[in-house]
């Protein structure tokens, strides 16, 4: 009896030796000091050979403690040339002597040069990797991804990973981008409803060489990164997005059709657009615009073509005011909710057509609502959706309530 | 064994068990990638036909209170049939066990121990089970009633989370693949419903055997809920049917889970969920395999059984050499067995043992075949 209880204990005790020896390879090797965690990737063409990538990983390092005890930004960059994605992180191990890690990647910055070769086999594999979070946001940038990380820290945001973060959530209240996730461009990557979208950055800093840097001809939201007419202490910039056709960047969008976008997929809370002055077109008023409510489209196949119907409602309180304005007279504000639904289905209307005769890209996924006419897969693969949307007419509609202004109602 | 008497809740949490565990790793994909769009439709339809033949199964076992399959079988064909039989659902289900066991341990390893042979982590599971099968049937079914219904509200929590990310419109087309894909050649997503298998075992367990109907149809009703929270979940996430395949749908979904900048990286309490809810399932599985033999065999330290079973487990799971072999054994031969076992033989032996019933004079004793 007691030399089977002595068995036992022996038999257990090899049992935990045999565990601790079996789990201690995966522990050490993902213990946090053998570990440098990436918190962002730039993907460019190699300079030495185009067919093969050029990365750039920002790291993290152990981050200081300023006077305010806040966070300071703590970050090195490391760039490696080499033909994969897998193989660049393979050979920034062995330099950095510890393995890297994705798990706090926030962002995927990616150059247009290389996206306009197709990214599908980049996403995929990104999304393959189980550190990398498919929340992770995707830019496509307009000057190399190298430089977009290196003028991405500034003072105003003390922590980079933060700016990361938090800069997709501004297009909730501007519309000028919106958040792309690599989850998401890995799903449409893979469908045959619609084409995406990605963040669209670049450089505002006018003593990096770009190819077009501050061309403002449009107006004011009429421009994309690397346009704006802001110079700030940080060097990049987001305005616009990134239009995809399958895996391949077609072209991009001015920051009010990125707004015209957001507002057909509802996707913005609130905005501010500038319609002409009823009462002196030289000028214009400015308005904070939000949704009443989700926009109706319906989508027919007309003659084999589809005919896509928007309605979009919207309420909207003035900003501008001057020493002649009366927002309490019904006729004014009727005039410029009638300016504003013009002003707005103009915009709407001419980026529709851009999306549909020159990007030939389904961005806003009326697919998904166009496939309502069709029973089976088959016929829907068999009429290409994706093909046929460049033959798109549109019927726009946009019911602008204008409420008020905002404290000064008359002067 | 027989004197381990279980309550109605406890009996529905063990035959849920099963559909919980397949659910978590590929039978979402299965049942999508065969149906596409149309897979709510679809599992909504086999779900009905599920109702049908568990109560079908209740009124065959009627006649014969308190007798499970084997019995049945004992008294339909004798010792012979008795033993094919009992043979049979052990191999069934030391397969579906180790099948499982390799699958799931396949993913852990993908996503947390790339460096640890899988053997270890199989290893563990089987450790588990040993310990919890010496502590006896009652624990491992009181155990399973705790684990179940957290496991069923993780996928609730799973859906509700993700609704966010939810492309309603992906249940467009509305027949899929078509009709026949839909309704005839999607029959095979029966074996979603795989869990109905415990309904030929459970009579000498329950404390109100009259209630096998009551308990067949809540946990088939059940089942359809949880599949239809499941498959909407990975239908309305992904496109992965038309293009891509998911190891793991479910852990997938769980990774785009967020709540602002505190809450993220939820996918690890899943997996601890559903760790508990694979050891429970194999446990049982392995209890019941050990009740089986101990019928066909009539051996009185039925409890040694558990070294062999664990080891042919153990020797399943390391089988698959690669995903597609994996793939095989969950798809193709788990499925395949289900139907010719579960819903053939099994089903015929009940309907002929029900003839042959109706024949016998009504005084005759059917204690002699238990």
């Amino acid at each position: 009896m007691k030399t089977n209880k002595t068995v036992k204990k022996i038999f257990i005790l090899l049992l935990v030796i045999i565990f601790i020896y079996a789990f201690s390879k995966s522990y050490t090797t993902h213990s946090i000091d053998n570990l440098s965690y990436a918190i962002a990737m730039g993907i460019d063409t190699a300079d030495s050979d185009p067919e093969k990538l050029k990365i750039t990983f920002q790291l993290s390092t152990i981050s200081s403690s300023g006077d305010s005890g806040s966070a300071q930004n703590s970050t090195v960059t490391n760039v490696v040339e080499a033909s994969s994605i897998d193989s660049a992180i393979n050979l920034m191990n062995a330099y950095i002597d510890k393995e890297l890690n994705l798990a706090h990647c926030k962002i995927i910055i990616i150059s247009e040069e290389v996206a306009s070769k197709g990214i599908a086999t980049e996403i995929y594999s990104l999304i393959n990797n189980t550190q990398l979070r498919p929340t992770a946001n995707v830019v496509i940038t307009k000057c190399t991804a190298n430089d977009y990380i290196k003028n991405s820290e500034s003072d105003l945001t003390k922590l980079v990973t933060k700016y990361y973060s938090l800069f997709p959530d501004s297009s909730k209240f501007t519309g000028y981008t919106t958040t792309t996730t690599i989850g998401d461009l890995f799903n449409g990557f893979s469908s045959y409803k619609y084409n995406n979208t990605a963040i669209l950055g670049g450089l505002n800093n006018p003593e990096i060489e770009t190819d077009d840097t501050h061309n403002t001809s449009g107006g004011d939201f009429d421009i994309t990164s690397g346009q704006s007419p802001i110079i700030g202490e940080r060097g990049t910039e987001n305005f616009g997005l990134a239009v995809f056709d399958g895996d391949t960047l077609v072209g991009e969008l001015t920051a009010i059709e990125t707004l015209c976008h957001l507002i057909i997929s509802n996707k913005v809370d609130s905005f501010l657009i500038a319609v002409p002055d009823p009462n002196d077109n030289a000028s214009t008023i400015d308005m904070s615009v939000s949704p009443k409510k989700n926009s109706k489209i319906s989508v027919d196949i007309v003659n084999g073509m589809p005919y896509i119907k928007v309605h979009v409602f919207l309420n909207a309180k003035i900003f501008t005011i001057n020493q002649n304005s009366n927002y309490t007279n019904s006729n004014n504000l009727d005039d410029l909710s009638n300016y504003a639904n013009i002003y707005l289905k103009n915009q709407i209307t001419d980026y529709l057509y851009k999306t549909s005769k020159e990007l030939e890209s389904d961005i806003d996924a009326f697919g998904n609502y166009a496939i309502r006419h069709f029973t089976t897969f088959t016929e829907w693969i068999d009429y290409g959706w994706l093909d046929n949307y460049k033959n798109s007419f549109f019927d726009i509609n946009v019911d602008t309530n204008v409420q008020s202004s905002l404290l000064l109602t008359e002067s | 064994m027989t004197n381990n008497k279980i309550g109605n809740f406890e009996a529905i949490a063990l035959i849920l068990t099963i559909v919980i565990n397949h659910t978590v790793l590929t039978l979402p994909k299965t049942i999508v990638s065969t149906t596409k769009s149309s897979s709510l439709i679809n599992i909504v339809y086999v779900g009905i036909i599920a109702i049908c033949i568990s109560i079908l199964i209740c009124n065959l076992l009627k006649k014969f209170v308190g007798f499970d399959i084997i019995d049945v079988a004992t008294f339909l064909g004798g010792n012979t049939l008795r033993n094919i039989l009992g043979i049979l659902f052990i191999v069934y289900f030391l397969f579906s066990a180790g099948s499982l066991l390799h699958n799931f341990c396949s993913c852990l390893q993908i996503a947390f121990y790339s460096l640890t042979n899988i053997l270890f982590l199989i290893l563990l599971f089987l450790i588990v089970v040993y310990i919890t099968c010496n502590f006896g049937f009652n624990s491992i079914i009181k155990t399973n009633l705790l684990i179940v219904p957290i496991a069923l509200l993780s996928i609730v929590f799973l859906f509700i989370a993700n609704t966010k990310n939810f492309n309603l419109q992906r249940i467009f087309p509305i027949l899929g693949d078509g009709f026949s894909a839909t309704f005839v050649s999607g029959l095979s997503n029966l074996v979603a419903f795989s869990g109905i298998v415990f309904l030929y075992f459970l009579p000498p367990y329950l404390k109100e055997s009259e209630k096998l109907k009551k308990i067949a149809v809540s946990s088939v009703i059940i089942s359809l809920v949880y599949l239809l929270l499941s498959i909407s979940t990975i239908l309305f996430m992904f496109n992965f049917f038309t293009a891509t395949e998911e190891l793991m749908p479910l852990y997938s979904a769980a990774r785009y889970i967020e709540f602002g900048n505190f809450f993220q990286r939820l996918d690890s309490v899943f997996l601890l969920i559903w760790i508990m809810s694979l050891a429970c399932y194999v446990s049982i599985l392995v209890i019941f395999s050990m009740s089986i033999m101990k019928k066909i065999t009539n051996i009185k330290h039925y409890n040694s059984t558990i070294y062999p079973f664990l080891l042919i487990i153990l020797g399943v799971s390391l089988l698959p050499s690669n995903a597609s072999i994996a793939n095989l054994f969950e798809n193709v031969i788990y499925k395949y067995a289900y139907f010719i076992l579960v819903l053939g033989i099994s089903l015929t032996v009940l309907i002929l043992a029900n003839l042959k019933h109706s024949k016998i004079p009504e005084s005759s004793n059917l204690k002699e075949y238990k």
